[in-house]
C-alpha cells in the first residue's frame, strides 16, 4: 500500500503537467475536425495525407512555442501582444481572434445539430437546447470535472482506427502518400487543404496553450515535461486524424460516395459498427462538439479580458465581471445564430469555419514569430532555427494555398 | 491635464521647420520623482533623448532649442510608453487587476506624471475614438514599484495616500477596482472616509461593497453613513444583505431606514436626510452656539421649529456668529421655504435654484419637519441623471 502511494506521488507531478497539450490537441479533433478530415478522405482519398504529415510538426512546434513563452514569461499571448505592440495591434488581433472563434463556435453548434439530425431532430430544436445546456455547463459545472469527462469520452476516436483496419485499405499507399506530396491545382482540393491546416492549428489553440500553462503556474523547470506533453498531444491528434482520413478514403472515396450530411460521414464507421455506425458517429460528434462549444467561448472571454484588463474568471458573478460574461454569452449566441440560419447547410459551416481559421491564423503567426524571437523577453529561451523554419513553412503553406484557391476562382 | 497618448507622435519644430517626432518621455532613474526629465525624439537619423526643458510645449507642438543637449540612453531610466503604457497593474498581493490604458500628465512649467488611466475610456481615446465614458485614474502616489523583470506595475494603496484622497476620487477608484481590490481599499480607509466614499460611489459599486464587507466592518461604516444613503442602497441590494444591514444598525436607525424606504427615490421624502440640526424658536443665539461647539457640529443651516415641531424657517450658520447672542433665533429666520414630502424632484430643484438654497426642510401634511435635503443630495441626483442619459 505504502509502496503504491510512493509510486503515485512520484508520478503525480507528471500527471499535473501532462494535460494542456493533450487537451488542446484533442479539441482540435472537434466537430470541424471530424467534418474536414471526413471530407478530405471521401473526396481526395489519400492525396491530402502529406499535409497531415506537415501539420503534425507545425502543430507540435506552434504549441511548443506557446507553452515555452507562457512558461518563461508567466504571461498569456494576449498580454505579450498588448505589452509589446500596444493597444491598436491588440485590438486588431483580438478582433481577428473573436471572428475566428465565433466561426469555431458555430462549427461546434453545427456539429451538435448534425449529430441530432441523425436521429431526425431538427436543428431548430437541438440548437436552442444545446445553447442552454452549454451555458449551464459553463456557469454551473466545474471545468475540472468537465475536462476529465471529455478526455475519457474522446477515446471514442479510437473506433476510427478499428474501422480503418477493418476496411482493408492499401496501407502501403497510405503511408507513401503521407510523405510524398501530391498537388492538384483544383479549387476544391486547395480549399480542403487550407481547411485541413485550419482545423489542426487554430487561432484559439495558440492562445489556449499559453494561457493554460500560465494558469497552472508552471515554470521554466517544467519545460521538458511540458514539451513532451505538447509533442505527445500533437502526435495523438494527428495520429487519429490519419485514421479518420484513411477510414473515409477506404469506405467512401473508393465507392465514389460524396458526403452531404453527418449520415454519409458515418458510413466510414460501418466496417466496425455495421448498422450502429450512424449512432456511434453521432455520439462521438456530440461529445466533441459539446466540449468545444463550452471550452472555446470561455477561452475567448479569458483572452480578450486579459488583453484589455477587465475582471475575468468564472468565480466572479456577472455583476462583478460583466465583460467576461458578456463576451462569451455574445460569442455563444452568434455561433448558434449562424447554425439556425435556414438554408445554410451544416456541413458548409463545419468546413468553411476551418478554412477561415487557417487564414485568420496568418496574422497571429506573425506576432507569435516576432515575440518568440525576442531576446529581451525570452532570454536564453528564444526560438532555434528549426522552430523558426517550421513556423515560416506553416505560414507559407497556408498563404500560398489560400492565394492559389483565390486565384483558382478566376481560372476555372 | 493632458494624456501621454495625446502627446505621442506630436511634431517637434526647430527654427520653425519640422525636426523630429515625439516618441516617449523619461522619468529619472529608479522613479525618484514624478517629474518628466527627458523627452525621447525620433527623426531620420534615429532616436535621441533631450532634457525636457529644452523642448517647450505649446498648443500641440514642441519647440526644440537650437543647441540642444543629447542625452545618452540610460536603461535605468523609466520611460512612460516603453515601460508603463499597456502594462499590467497588480496590487500588492500579486493579483491581476487592470492595465495602464493611458498616463495622465500635468503641465506645471514642465510635465509631471499625476496618475494612470485604467478605464475603458482610455482605450477608446488611444484608438482615436471619442468616448462618453468617464476616465478613471489611479493616482501616481499609489504606484509602489515597477517590476523590471516581468514589466508589471505594482501598486499599493497605502493607508496614508488613500486617506489623503477626496471621497469623490476614492469613489472613482472603487468603481473601477476589482472585487478583491475593493475590499482591500475599504479596509485601509478611515471609517468616516470609507462611509463618504461609499456614499459618493454609483449604486452598483455601493451594492457590491455592502454585499461583500464582513459584518464587523460593515456595522462601523453604516454607523457613519447617512440614513438616506443607506435607504437608497437598501432598495437595490439582495434581501439577505438588506436584512444583515438592518440587523447591524441600532433599532432606532433601522426603524428610520425602513420608514425612509417607503418613499420613492425621486420625491422629497426619498431624497432627504433624517439627521439634521434643528432647534426650537425661543432658544437664544448664545445657547445654540454653545451647544454646537459642545457637540462639535458645524451645520450649514439651522432649522427652526415651534414647540410642536412645526416649521418656522431656517437660519444660515454664518448669520449666528455676527448676531447678538441674547436674542432668540426666531428673530433671525429669513427663509421660510420648505417642500412637502411628496414633492417631485423637479419641484425641489426649482426651489434650490430659485432661492439659492443650501438646505431645504421637508415637511409632512401637518407642516411637521421630518427631514432636510442638502444641496449635495440634489447635485448627486443631477449627476446620476446625467450619467443615465449618457448611458442611453
Amino acid at each position: 500500500m505504502t509502496r503504491f502511494k510512493q509510486q503515485v506521488v512520484r508520478f503525480l507531478p507528471i500527471f499535473a503537467i501532462l494535460g494542456p497539450g493533450i487537451i488542446s490537441g484533442s479539441v482540435d479533433n472537434d466537430a470541424g475536425g471530424i467534418a474536414t478530415y471526413s471530407l478530405a478522405g471521401a473526396q481526395f482519398g489519400f492525396s491530402l495525407l502529406w499535409v497531415l504529415f506537415i501539420t503534425t510538426f507545425a502543430l507540435a512546434i506552434t504549441q511548443e512555442v506557446g507553452a515555452r513563452m507562457g512558461l518563461v514569461t508567466g504571461k498569456g499571448l494576449a498580454s505579450l501582444i498588448r505589452e509589446k505592440f500596444g493597444i491598436r495591434w491588440t485590438t486588431f488581433i483580438m478582433a481577428i481572434l473573436f471572428i475566428a472563434n465565433i466561426g469555431t463556435i458555430a462549427a461546434e453548434f453545427a456539429g451538435i445539430a448534425a449529430a441530432f439530425e441523425i436521429v431526425h431532430v431538427s436543428k431548430f430544436i437541438s440548437v436552442p437546447i444545446a445553447l442552454i445546456l452549454v451555458f449551464l455547463l459553463i456557469t454551473k459545472g466545474s471545468f475540472k470535472r468537465l475536462e476529465q469527462i471529455f478526455l475519457v469520452l474522446s477515446a471514442f476516436y479510437l473506433v476510427y482506427i478499428a474501422s480503418a483496419a477493418l476496411a482493408h485499405p492499401q496501407w502501403g499507399d497510405a503511408v507513401k502518400s503521407l510523405v510524398v506530396p501530391s498537388f492538384h491545382f483544383n479549387k476544391n482540393y486547395l480549399l480542403t487543404l487550407v481547411a485541413v491546416i485550419g482545423t489542426t492549428i487554430t487561432p484559439w489553440g495558440q492562445f489556449f496553450i499559453q494561457d493554460y500553462v500560465v494558469d497552472k503556474k508552471l515554470s521554466k523547470d517544467d519545460l521538458k515535461i511540458e514539451r513532451g506533453d505538447v509533442f505527445l498531444g500533437s502526435f495523438i491528434t494527428n495520429f487519429i486524424s490519419f485514421f479518420i482520413i484513411v477510414a473515409c478514403a477506404a469506405t467512401l472515396f473508393i465507392h465514389n460516395i460524396s458526403i452531404n450530411d453527418a449520415k454519409d460521414a458515418a458510413l466510414a464507421l460501418q466496417p466496425l459498427a455495421g448498422p450502429f455506425a450512424a449512432i456511434l458517429f453521432g455520439f462521438g460528434l456530440l461529445n466533441a462538439s459539446l466540449f468545444g462549444a463550452a471550452l472555446v467561448p470561455v477561452a475567448t472571454s479569458y483572452v480578450i479580458t486579459e488583453a484589455f484588463g477587465f475582471e475575468s474568471g468564472l468565480n466572479f458573478s456577472f455583476k462583478e465581471a460583466p465583460e467576461f460574461y458578456g463576451i462569451f454569452t455574445f460569442a455563444i449566441l452568434s455561433g448558434a445564430f449562424f447554425v439556425i440560419i435556414p438554408f445554410l447547410p451544416l456541413l458548409s459551416i463545419l468546413f468553411w469555419s476551418q478554412a477561415l481559421d487557417a487564414v485568420l491564423l496568418l496574422p497571429i503567426l506573425v506576432f507569435v514569430y516576432i515575440l518568440s524571437n525576442d531576446k529581451r523577453l525570452l532570454n536564453g529561451y528564444k526560438n532555434g532555427k528549426v522552430i523558426n523554419a517550421v513556423i515560416i513553412i506553416t505560414f507559407l503553406l497556408i498563404a500560398i494555398s489560400s492565394i492559389a484557391y483565390f486565384l483558382s476562382q478566376f481560372i476555372t | 491635464m493632458i494624456f501621454v497618448s495625446q502627446l505621442i507622435k506630436k511634431m517637434v519644430l526647430m527654427n520653425d521647420t519640422k525636426y523630429a517626432k515625439v516618441i516617449d518621455f523619461g522619468l529619472p532613474s529608479k522613479l525618484q520623482s514624478p517629474e518628466v526629465s527627458t523627452i525621447l525624439l525620433k527623426n531620420k537619423r534615429g532616436k535621441f533623448a533631450v532634457p525636457i526643458n529644452e523642448a517647450k510645449y505649446q498648443d500641440g507642438i514642441f519647440y526644440l532649442t537650437k543647441h540642444y543637449t543629447s542625452i545618452p540612453y540610460n536603461p535605468d531610466d523609466f520611460y512612460l510608453v516603453e515601460d508603463l503604457l499597456d502594462k499590467q497593474v497588480i496590487d500588492i498581493t500579486g493579483k491581476r487587476m487592470v492595465r495602464v490604458n493611458d498616463v495622465l500628465l500635468k503641465e506645471n512649467g514642465g510635465l509631471k506624471v499625476t496618475g494612470i488611466d485604467v478605464s475603458f475610456a482610455g482605450i477608446l481615446r488611444r484608438l482615436g475614438l471619442g468616448s462618453p465614458l468617464k476616465t478613471v485614474t489611479i493616482p501616481w502616489s499609489a504606484v509602489e514599484a515597477f517590476d523590471y523583470q516581468t514589466g508589471d506595475i505594482r501598486i499599493k494603496f497605502g493607508k496614508s495616500n488613500l486617506n489623503m484622497l477626496h471621497p469623490a476620487e476614492l469613489a472613482d477608484i472603487l468603481e473601477e477596482a476589482g472585487t478583491k481590490e475593493r475590499e482591500g481599499i475599504v479596509e485601509v480607509l478611515d471609517i468616516e472616509k470609507a462611509a463618504d466614499a461609499i456614499e459618493e460611489a454609483n449604486s452598483e459599486t455601493q451594492e457590491a461593497i455592502l454585499e461583500q464587507l464582513p459584518s464587523s466592518q460593515l456595522s462601523k461604516i453604516l454607523e457613519k453613513m447617512q440614513l438616506s444613503e443607506i435607504a437608497d442602497v437598501a432598495d437595490d441590494v439582495n434581501p439577505q444583505t438588506f436584512k444583515k444591514i438592518l440587523k447591524l444598525l441600532s433599532t432606532e436607525r433601522a426603524k428610520r431606514v425602513e420608514k425612509l424606504m417607503l418613499f420613492p427615490d425621486d420625491v422629497a421624502g426619498g431624497l432627504m436626510q433624517v439627521t439634521f440640526y434643528k432647534v426650537k424658536g425661543d432658544r437664544t443665539i448664545g445657547e445654540i452656539l454653545g451647544e454646537l461647539s459642545k457637540l462639535q457640529l458645524q451645520p450649514e443651516s439651522i432649522i427652526v421649529t415651534t414647540y410642536e415641531d412645526k416649521l418656522i424657517g431656517q437660519v444660515h450658520a454664518n448669520e449666528l456668529i455676527n448676531a447678538n447672542p441674547n436674542i432668540t433665533i426666531n428673530k433671525l429666520v429669513t427663509k421660510p421655504f420648505s417642500v412637502h414630502k411628496d414633492e417631485s424632484f423637479s419641484g425641489i430643484f426649482r426651489q434650490f435654484a430659485h432661492y439659492n438654497l443650501r438646505v431645504l426642510p421637508v415637511v409632512d401634511d401637518d407642516n411637521n419637519v421630518i427631514g432636510a435635503i442638502s444641496i449635495d443630495a440634489v447635485m448627486q441626483r443631477v449627476e446620476e441623471e446625467e450619467e443615465r442619459d449618457d448611458a442611453i
